[in-house]
């Protein structure tokens, strides 16, 4: 009786000793690489490119100093931030008006649906021949306009749909009463329904300043002069077929993620609506 | 960058001025009022480039002709392009095993960790956080993090399964896998027309790495929501864990799954700058997208590129519009 319990209780062990292994698998293969960036940012060159592998070091902060001396990240900076807040502001203000009219009027009725899911499905590299021709034409490459305009036709109609399952969720009766009391569209419209989507809001805002922030193919094509470039064009510019300078691309991959990954964390309650298009909530 | 700044402060004035101005609009014209300027923008930035492109695959362009006189070419973009020696069917080719190669580890996994981790233990709470992490990155910077531990020489992984006795691997080469290579018969033609190269194993794993969670954190919101009675019952039946697996977390998810596949069908579709950091326009890992930017940008065949721009936009709308029936097919009935 004894040595079955016994038994049972170090079966138990077992199974919740390869439990937990698994756990720390898991946690290592998915935290690590994004650590190892993080860390090896302030590594010495020389650790970066060798045959063993090195955890503890004299943090060094030469290669953020060359990438803001040398290679003028602080400006590609400001320029990665100009096309993300304006995207995102101009998507969510125009969004935000649409996806309510979307909501309680039913616009457009299924058009509008499939319209804006079809502009969801195109590949970015699809359409990219006639953005980078229109530019040329009008003198607009190596233009930061430019690539806000891009960017809010990659991200207008995902904030449209992310904001209408927000705005759904909104119960009409307030809006009704407000109406009985003798309220304009428009006083119920800013004075109701957006205070009270708020959390929608910023969760949007924070999807297309994301998404913006992190658009590679056509900032890569119509903006990578020195004048004007986004950082992830700038960090890819360490990569080259010759050579690749470990110490920069670490301390500017550093620089792009931080922001991406403390955002994460306050919208992480919506990343599932907001990956599905609100398909799943 | 001043003159672009004050032009967006401009427009967001006029929407303000825009929006200011709409108490004076009827009621039932404000419906349309409201949809007008991202209508406007959406249908600036998608009809007309498309249309534009559709216009430009009819010409010879370069970027000399581009400039000056437009050689009028009729079908003859399209026409090469679907003609039998094109690059379009190997990288079309290419497309199909990156889809299949990524989207089916990647459910499966994501299906796995969100059945293993569907129960309390500790540390919960931070596993679920870091497998957050990945999902919003920026993909060149992912890229290249694995670029770099993908090294031959001083990468991670080779430094790590040398120091526990398995050789290096040449994770960056064009090189067949040789598990495959060494089937008898086939192998060898596996990897020369099925990529089973390292390189491809790259781009699909470094896609595998940033979007499981992604569907693990779906499939794991999805149980969250099935009702616990019918787990109760089953486990009052004797069902094992496989049993209840098999025959009500699965059947019950299906709708779910499916879900997973088309979205992850559309965005794996859009896959550029990943591939673009690890191998660039190498053949051997040239799907669609790299095929696209390659005509368009390095060869300058702007012509050619917009033909196949218009091409790549009706297969994608037709085989994501045929999955989409597939996967909402039974809500309809």
């Amino acid at each position: 009786m004894e040595s079955a319990v016994n038994r049972h209780s170090i079966l138990r062990t077992i199974r919740r000793t390869i439990f937990y292994l698994f756990i720390v698998a898991v946690v290592v293969s998915w935290a690590f690489p994004v650590l190892w960036i993080m860390v090896s940012s302030f590594k010495p060159d020389r650790l970066i490119i060798s045959q063993t592998i090195t955890y503890f070091f004299t943090p060094t902060l030469e290669h953020y100093g060359r990438i803001f001396t040398t290679h003028n990240f602080g400006h590609f900076l400001v320029d990665s931030l100009v096309v993300a807040v304006s995207t995102t502001l101009i998507a969510g203000v125009t969004g935000f008006m649409a996806a309510y009219s979307l909501s309680r009027f039913k616009t457009g009725g299924p058009f509008a649906n499939i319209g804006l899911f079809v502009t969801r499905i195109a590949p970015p590299a699809a359409v990219l021949m006639p953005f980078f021709m229109i530019f040329k034409i009008t003198h607009m490459i190596n233009n930061l306009g430019s690539l806000i305009i891009v960017n809010l036709s990659l991200n207008l109609s995902f904030a449209i749909l992310m904001l209408r399952t927000f705005i759904d969720e909104i119960s009409v009766s307030i809006e009704e009463a407000a109406e009985i009391e003798g309220a304009s569209w428009s006083q119920i419209l800013w004075q109701i329904v957006f205070p009270l989507s708020r959390p929608g809001i910023i969760t949007t805002s924070i999807f297309t300043f994301i998404f913006t922030w992190n658009e590679y193919l056509f900032a890569l094509v119509l903006a990578s002069s020195n004048r004007v470039k986004t950082l992830p064009v700038a960090a890819g510019d360490f990569i080259t077929a010759y050579a690749i300078e470990w110490g920069p691309v670490f301390a500017s991959g550093a620089l792009i993620l931080l922001p991406i990954l403390i955002m994460t964390f306050v919208v992480q309650k919506y990343i599932v609506r907001g990956l599905t298009f609100g398909a799943i909530k | 960058m001043v003159t672009v700044i004050a032009i967006v402060l401009g427009v967001l004035a006029l929407l303000l001025f825009y929006v200011s101005s709409m108490s004076k609009v009827r009621a039932a014209r404000l419906k349309y009022a409201l949809v007008l300027p991202a209508f406007v923008i959406l249908f600036a930035t998608t009809v007309i480039p498309i249309g534009y492109m559709l216009y430009a695959s009819l010409f010879r362009l370069d970027p000399v002709s581009f400039n000056s006189h437009w050689p009028f070419l009729g079908l003859a973009n399209y026409r090469k392009l679907l003609a039998l020696d094109s690059r379009l069917w190997p990288s079309l080719l290419k497309t199909v095993e990156f889809l299949v190669g990524t989207i089916v580890p990647q459910v499966a996994v994501g299906m796995f960790l969100a059945v293993v981790l569907f129960r309390d233990f500790v540390g919960k709470r931070v596993v679920q956080t870091i497998l957050l992490l990945p999902i919003l990155s920026t993909p060149i910077i992912i890229a290249m993090i694995w670029k770099y531990f993908f090294n031959v020489d001083t990468g991670f992984i080779n430094l790590f399964l040398e120091s526990i006795g398995i050789p290096g691997q040449p994770w960056l080469s064009t090189r067949g896998l040789p598990w495959v290579q060494a089937i008898p018969f086939i192998g060898p033609w596996m990897v020369k027309n099925l990529s089973f190269t390292y390189a491809f194993q790259t781009i699909i794993f470094v896609n595998f790495w940033q979007w499981t969670p992604f569907c693990f954190l779906i499939f794991y919101s999805g149980m969250t929501a099935l009702p616990a009675e019918i787990y109760d019952a089953a486990k009052v039946d004797g069902a094992g864990t496989w049993q209840e697996f098999i025959r009500i977390t699965l059947p019950l998810l299906s709708r779910i799954i499916w879900v997973v596949v088309l979205l992850r069908m559309i965005d794996c579709l859009k896959v550029f700058a990943q591939i673009w950091v690890l191998f660039g326009n190498a053949d051997s890992t040239a799907i669609i997208n790299i095929e696209l930017y390659t005509l368009g940008f390095i060869t300058s065949n702007y012509g050619m590129a917009s033909a196949l721009g218009i091409l790549v936009l009706l297969l994608i709308t037709i085989v994501v519009f045929a999955t989409t029936r597939l996967t909402y097919g039974e809500r309809r009935e």
